[in-house]
């Protein structure tokens, strides 16, 4: 269980997100919405422990609190996110990062599957990210992360710059993996196609760094996509509803 | 000569594992040639490289070529400073010839250590002849207890039309070493020079500035990895001189520096004829005391001549480090994770111990 009671954040002295209480259970995934520059990114990046984010509030993953550890104890823990913008990283290759995700030397049979799943075997000796497509690098990037079988995974926009096919590849090794793993998500996206693949109940919508509605991921994706934010500002079920 | 096929270095002891830690002796080769603090240690040729190429050393070769006239001080001054008067007659040196129109396809090897010594001046001179080439690793060291210890290497290199010369240095030295490469360079039409420089154990004092001219369509290339530890002064900058049509030049550069380590590098190019050139320069600062100064100069004499530099110095990005640490690296082995993959310069094609070298540091 990750439970987050009262988060705010803030960088370079900014506040950007305000009293956030959510809670993801084993085998859920949480749908995250909201307009750019809501705090959806922040939230991500807090919880994974990246530096320069000061947290106030509580961060409790399965009953310990994550708020004093760096961020690779993070990682050690299981908690594992995926980037929005993968950096490039010359001289060092895919494949090095991969094993250092297993925590392996070599690759076992089923992590060779689904590199060939993933179609990257031809970049496994490429410089990490460099001169990668968009869609290539959240390849790569999700190939990590189920590299690493974390029990939390930060995801976020894994769906931008991704093609239809590779998307719903993607998507279903995502859900996959968290089925059978029983490990939980935090989602953060603006299109609804991956929600097609995935089976995200939990849905919720940050606007200015606070929590505005709590729905099912769909339902808010149909209203924003009618109606814009604007809906979820006035939305009848309001913070309240976890 | 001892004529044995693929027979490493054959000698025990200190040396042999110095000449390894150059990555000398570890593998086949078509020849080698060991010197330790004043004296030639061996010259050895494989049977089969006989009619190919020849290696004597610098005071064989003066006597059977009658002083060397078209070699000997031909690039570099003997008057140039006051090394070079003092190398005048020098403790030894290589002379290395490849024949006209032939190719050694493995690498020769060549090993100067200082043991017990605490100077040496060398004077190596390598032919390639018309259309030939060869790959050369050299490796040179010095014991690590020395509290003293002086390197002159004098090394005139004349790569003729059409010829191709590979040459790997490997510099391992004590922190009490002062060291002074004093190279020279002239290629030929369509000739070409590829000079791979890796220090990864730096001495007190080390100032190089080899000097090379390429005539028509010749090429040079020179890619070096620098580590400066400790106190260290690293002093390098190739200085290019085109001078032929449609010649070319690289030179490339990765620094690290930890500690106190200071290093310059600055290339020169300089295009007197229609010609192409890059410098490039990066470096990694490790330490808040350390120092990299990038001076690179281009110049052009010819109004087709076309020359750029690029630099970027400074310390790792903070989000390579944040991105690997995400993957549960700490910051410690990400930025090691970071200066390996930085040290291996693309396109360096350097030997697989090289590389392991590579892997194995900081």
């Amino acid at each position: 269980m990750l439970e987050l009671k009262n988060l705010s954040v803030s960088k370079d002295g900014i506040k950007i997100l305000k009293d956030v209480s959510l809670e993801v259970g084993p085998g859920e995934i949480l749908t995250v919405f909201g307009p750019n520059g809501s705090g959806k990114s922040t939230l991500l990046k807090a919880i994974a422990g990246i530096p320069g984010y000061f947290l106030d509030g509580e961060i409790l993953f399965e009953g310990a609190l994550l708020n004093p550890l760096s961020l690779e104890d993070r990682a050690k823990r299981g908690v594992s996110l995926g980037f929005q913008q993968p950096t490039d990283i010359p001289g060092i290759t895919l494949r090095q990062l991969l094993k250092i995700c297993s925590k392996k030397e070599e690759f076992s049979e089923d992590e060779k599957h689904l590199i060939s799943k993933f179609r990257m075997e031809g970049f496994l000796d490429r410089d990490l990210n460099v001169h990668f497509s968009g869609g290539e690098k959240k390849r790569a990037e999700i190939l990590q992360i189920l590299f690493m079988k974390p029990k939390l995974l930060l995801l976020d926009e894994p769906d931008s710059g991704v093609d239809i096919e590779s998307l719903k590849l993607i998507a279903t090794e995502i859900q996959e993996y968290i089925s059978k793993s029983r490990a939980m998500a935090i989602l953060v996206t603006h299109q609804g196609t991956i929600l097609n693949h995935m089976a995200s109940q939990k849905g919720c919508v940050l606007v200015e760094g606070k929590v505005a509605c709590h729905e099912e991921p769909k339902k808010i994706f149909d209203l924003v996509s009618r109606e814009g934010y604007k809906a979820c500002i006035r939305c009848e079920h309001g913070s309240e509803r976890k | 000569m001892e004529a044995k096929e693929n027979s490493g270095l054959g000698v025990a002891g200190e040396a042999a594992k110095m000449a390894k830690s150059c990555g000398i002796g570890s593998s086949g080769c078509s020849a080698s040639y060991m010197f330790v603090d004043k004296k030639k240690l061996f010259g050895k040729l494989c049977e089969k490289y006989k009619e190919v190429m020849e290696i004597l050393d610098i005071h064989e070769a003066l006597e059977k070529y009658g002083g060397l006239e078209d070699y000997y001080w031909k690039l570099v001054s003997s008057d140039k400073n006051e090394l070079t008067k003092k190398a005048a007659v020098p403790d030894g040196g290589y002379f290395i010839r490849v024949f006209e129109g032939k190719s050694v396809e493995l690498p020769l090897e060549t090993c100067i250590l200082l043991l017990d010594g605490n100077e040496q001046y060398l004077h190596n001179i390598i032919i390639a002849e018309e259309n030939s080439s060869i790959s050369i690793m050299s490796g040179c060291a010095a014991k690590e207890s020395l509290p003293s210890a002086l390197h002159v290497g004098i090394s005139e290199v004349f790569v003729g039309k059409g010829a191709s010369v590979s040459f790997t240095m490997v510099h391992n030295w004590p922190k009490t070493a002062v060291v002074r490469p004093i190279t020279a360079v002239q290629i030929e039409e369509g000739g070409r020079y590829v000079s791979n420089y890796l220090c990864m154990k730096p001495p007190k004092d080390l100032s190089a500035a080899p000097r090379v001219v390429c005539k028509k369509k010749a090429h040079a290339i020179f890619n070096s990895i620098l580590y400066g530890k400790g106190e260290s002064l690293i002093d390098i900058g190739e200085d290019i001189e085109l001078s032929g049509e449609d010649s070319r030049a690289e030179i490339n550069s990765r620094s690290i520096l930890e500690d106190s380590a200071k290093i310059i590098t600055r290339g020169r190019i300089v295009g007197s004829a229609r010609a192409k050139g890059h410098i490039e320069c990066n470096g990694i600062l490790l330490s808040d005391k350390a120092e990299l100064r990038s001076i690179p100069e281009i110049a052009a004499m010819h109004p087709e001549v076309d020359l750029s530099h690029e630099a970027a110095i400074g310390k790792i990005a903070e989000k390579e480090l944040i991105y690997l640490m995400s993957r549960g690296l700490n910051r410690e082995e990400a930025t090691k994770l970071i200066v390996r993959g930085f040290m291996k310069l693309p396109g360096m094609g350097l030997p697989e111990w090289v590389e392991r070298e590579i892997s194995g540091s900081p």
